[in-house]
């Protein structure tokens, strides 16, 4: 039952941790994107 | 000039569907597949491990075919869909590898053996790793595709090798579906697929949102380039 615990916990950590991580990703570049268009307007 | 929110939200729909769907499998895993009388409960472990590694495998066929698309096209959304797809398969295939290790050491003893789909398998591994390496070189961006694209169509050729290899040599992975070796019980075998197409929800949203956020990138770097030239 430990094993089974285990593996599932690698699992949803590793996947939760990908969607955490393009999460971020995804925010930084929107943020990055918008400062960059509106000194690109000025 | 287009906000970068204008995207539609169905990739996100398509991943909560698919988190439904999954949590839906938990029942045909835990309460309709039967316990497997050799190895126990933790052959449960099945059900998480197989649609990791197929989905690994599809998304190399993705970087493969997505490469082949920008090497004739030279469009730059290929590019964006073949990075997406190799870094799937290699976050899928590290989870995937990770799963097999601790299920391995419960049956096999080892938490690791040269056996062919495992050797193969952590090739496809290296391979994936060094496409991701090799992408964030500074170079210029239509370089970077196309070494990109070579690196993709070139470890897809593991693929089949990895597919293949529990059938092909001796191997002590077993081959799930080939009905040679007794294969699966019904309710095991509608537990396995029902938890790879559940999966496969998951894991197209997932490719959807990678390859957009590679585009925003890209888009990203041109503007900060024009910014910079005006400057």
């Amino acid at each position: 039952m430990t094993w089974l615990a285990l593996a599932t916990g690698v699992l949803w950590i590793g996947l939760g941790g990908y969607l955490f991580f393009l999460h971020g990703r995804q925010r930084a570049l929107d943020a990055r994107l918008r400062r960059l268009e509106s000194d690109h307007d000025e | 000039m287009k906000s970068a929110t204008t995207f539609s939200t169905w990739p996100a729909w398509l991943g909560l569907c698919g988190g439904l769907a999954l949590a839906a499998c938990q029942y045909l895993i835990y309460v309709y597949a039967p316990v497997e009388s050799t190895m126990g409960v933790v052959q449960k472990i099945f059900y998480s491990h197989l649609p990791l590694a197929w989905w690994a495998l599809v998304s190399g066929g993705v970087a493969c075919v997505a490469g082949i698309a920008y090497l004739r096209t030279r469009s730059a959304r290929w590019d964006h869909l073949a990075y997406a797809g190799a870094e799937l398969a290699f976050v899928l295939s590290t989870l995937a590898l990770m799963t097999g290790s601790i299920w391995a050491r419960h049956s096999w003893g080892v938490w690791w053996t040269w056996d062919p789909r495992l050797t193969t398998a952590l090739v496809l591994w290296f391979l994936y790793a060094g496409y991701l390496v090799l992408r964030h070189l500074d170079l210029p961006a239509p370089r970077r595709a196309v070494l990109g694209s070579v690196v993709g169509i070139v470890a897809f050729l593991d693929v089949p090798l990895v597919f293949f290899s529990a059938r092909f040599w001796r191997s002590i992975h077993p081959a799930v579906f080939a009905s040679e070796q007794g294969g699966l019980e019904p309710e095991m075998r509608l537990a396995a697929i029902a938890s790879v197409l559940a999966f496969g929800l998951v894991w197209a949203s997932l490719l959807v949102l990678r390859a957009r956020a590679a585009a925003l990138d890209a888009r990203s770097a041109t503007l900060a380039a024009r910014v910079m030239d005006e400057a």
